[in-house]
């Protein structure tokens, strides 16, 4: 039998601090999902010029045109946002170099059921746009992490969560004011850097155009110098030439690199703390319930596809290569990039209720998995705002744990924690199961989705318990959990099959087609499923209640075909007019069951600009 | 009963009438099965540069 540092009751029974029936509201906070998909092609005839992932980006957009309504977005990156309130982006790091993905966002949603059925929606109506492509050849998506080379992308979650309170608050506060002149010279060094770059487009020009009339100017040259063959039209959705794209990267980081210092510090000092310090071993365990499962370059099986990549607990996501479970990214890109053009979106960092993004977590194929991954979170958050969660063991070194735990699929692994103690990653999920159990047992008004996430959490903890009892033989998760079911059709494969092969079971499986290995799967009895295709069909065009989607959808839906100047972003939309331009917030969006917004809502604020 | 307490109901009810796993149709979880078995060591390598993503994402 195996030896235990410490014995199981006292590391997994929650010490409660409070006592007496309490009334939160429960699963009812703003939340969605951002899912990157890569895009496979693949050309009908070998002679067939492959096209950039941007120019398959257009040829899908165009194809979900014709199925919804859509209006272009005001945003940074190209994108266009659909009639239920969510959105469909470009996502390049370098799109000069012809590579992409497309993003998906869902539109707000207020509970998990809801946002599960939303991204659902997103994925059927994006893989039935990229499968009636036009292109000369067949497109697929694959909503996965990672590619057979390691680069990492894939999914993130945002919840609507408490930033600080008392002092905390108070520093959050105080340090947004501090960090004013950094940020004044963050804007100036980016104003200058888009100086000088539109000015050598200028000068460029100049010179394309007379020898572009005298016919003597070459397609090379032009994409050198534009990025783009001008005759041609052939885009990358880049602004700049390729040899200009890692100047304008690292100059852009040069001069934020002091405001990235500045907010990190202050997100250390009073940014989500409690929540980080709560929720963190949570999430260091939760790949065994939501991991989609990776093989990576040695042929070895790991739980969760992104995990391993995770390398800080709090990040900026990308700035230096770095890949963190906390990203506050969201938070610099407004800093630098919104709050320069409004001064409101500056004082929106002010509010306590902010946007909370998870960068760990996985693309999932099953509804299950992705259920229990939003359904857990949102549990385990109402508790520590409601500060009825007991005391957290305390993870050290969580990202080794992290990697640990996610290259076990044995589940025997054991993580030190505080006090010399030990802890398996499936412990940690069973006392978090637990003091969620007794914490919805606690409340007066307990939404029946409450119990029924308790419910499914507890069969997949349960099912995990015998999995690592029976050394991985019960099937009882296949079909229901992702890493479960693609380590079964892994294991299958005999011992000799090339790592390629491994590989492409790996990635296939995630596949949005009729030939997807999961896809392929749903077609038998042990697939579970939490959705049905109706709410999926209704999903694709009307936005879920009582959120900002309820107002964006309404006006999308109204207005789509009608104003030749109409675009919207995550926080207004935004009518040209022609004697100026008016703009309707999003942040007063009220109750739910929003049908009529203008009649209800008559305090919209509604500015003349 | 609330619109969500119906729909909650019928999402429980959808998966209690979800058929017991696998011994229902083991026949053709097993076709599928060798069907992945086979397509995976079919062009394995094409397949993997056709779904890479130089760079990666966020």
């Amino acid at each position: 039998m195996r030896q235990r540092v410490v014995p199981a009751r006292n590391r997994c029974s929650p010490r409660w601090r409070v006592t007496g029936a309490s009334r939160v509201r429960l699963l009812n906070r703003l939340c969605g999902l951002e899912t990157e998909y890569a895009m496979r092609f693949r050309p009908n005839e070998a002679s067939i010029h492959k096209p950039s992932k941007f120019h398959l980006y257009r040829c899908l957009v165009g194809m979900l045109r014709q199925r919804v309504l859509t209006v272009p977005a005001k945003h940074f990156k190209e994108g266009i946002f659909i009639a239920n309130g969510g959105a469909v982006w470009f996502e390049a790091e370098r799109p000069a170099s012809g590579a992409g993905l497309v993003e998906g966002s869902t539109p707000e949603c207020r509970s998990p059921h809801d946002l599960l059925v939303y991204q659902r929606a997103q994925d059927r109506m994006l893989a039935e746009s990229a499968s009636a492509g036009t292109v000369n050849g067949q497109l697929s998506l694959i909503k996965n992490d990672r590619d057979s080379q390691g680069n990492v992308y894939g999914a993130q979650e945002n919840y609507e969560a408490t930033i600080a309170t008392g002092w905390q608050l108070w520093i959050w506060r105080t340090g947004l004011v501090a960090i004013i002149p950094i940020l004044l010279f963050a804007w100036l060094g980016l104003l200058v850097m888009i100086a000088c770059t539109l000015t050598y487009l200028a000068v460029v020009a100049m010179l394309y155009l007379p020898l572009r009339i005298f016919r003597l100017w070459q397609p090379p040259v032009a994409i050198f110098l534009f990025g783009k063959d001008l005759a041609t039209g052939q885009e990358t959705g880049n602004p700049t030439p390729a040899w200009m794209e890692p100047i304008v990267i690292w100059f852009t980081r040069l001069v934020t690199a002091p405001l990235a210092g500045a907010l990190l510090l202050l997100v250390r000092l009073s940014g989500f703390r409690q929540i980080q310090r709560q929720l963190l071993p949570f999430l260091v365990s939760r790949s065994l319930i939501a991991g989609s499962g990776m093989v990576d370059t040695y042929g070895n099986f790991h739980l969760a596809d992104k995990a391993p990549a995770i390398n800080c607990v709090v990040g900026l996501g990308g700035f230096v290569a770095d890949r963190p479970i906390f990203n506050v990214g969201h938070f610099f890109k407004t800093l630098c990039g919104e709050a320069c053009f409004s001064i409101r979106e500056y004082f929106d960092l002010f509010h306590q209720r902010q946007r909370l993004q998870l960068g760990l977590g996985d693309s999932n194929m099953s509804e299950v998995s992705e259920y229990l991954r939003v359904g857990t979170t949102m549990l385990v958050l109402d508790a520590i705002e409601a500060g009825q969660l007991p005391s957290v063991p305390r993870i050290r070194r969580p990202i080794r744990a992290l990697h640990n735990i996610c290259a076990d699929p044995s589940l025997q692994h054991e993580i030190p924690v505080s006090s010399a103690e030990k802890i398996q990653a499936l412990e940690l999920q069973r006392f978090y199961f637990t003091a969620c159990q007794r914490f919805v047992d606690r409340q007066i008004d307990v939404p029946e989705e409450a119990n029924q996430i308790l419910a499914i959490w507890k069969e997949a903890l349960d099912g995990l318990q015998e999995l690592q009892e029976s050394d991985g033989k019960s099937l009882q998760l296949l079909g229901k959990l992702d890493w479960v079911t693609k380590k079964h059709l892994l294991d299958s494969a005999l011992s000799d099959t090339p790592w390629p092969a491994l590989k492409k079971i790996d990635i296939r499986y995630h596949e949005l087609s009729s030939e997807g290995y999961f896809e392929m799967l749903k077609a038998t009895d042990c697939v579970t499923t939490l959705v049905d295709a109706k709410e999926i069909d209704r999903a694709m065009r009307v936005p879920p209640a009582g959120t900002p989607a309820t107002t964006r959808g309404h006006y999308i839906r109204e207005f789509s075909q009608e104003a030749a100047r109409f675009v919207v972003n995550w926080k207004s939309v935004i009518f040209d007019q022609g004697e100026g331009t008016k703009r309707v917030r999003l942040s007063n969006y009220g109750k739910p069951s929003v049908h009529q917004p203008a009649q209800s809502f008559p305090d919209w604020q509604e500015q003349k600009e | 009963m609330s619109a969500v307490s119906r729909q909650q109901e019928k999402v429980l009810q959808n998966q209690a009438d979800a058929a017991p796993p696998r011994e229902s149709s083991p026949t053709l979880l097993d076709e599928i099965m060798q069907h992945v078995l086979a397509d995976s060591k079919c062009d394995s390598e094409s397949y993997l540069r056709e779904t890479d993503v130089p760079h990666g994402g966020e």
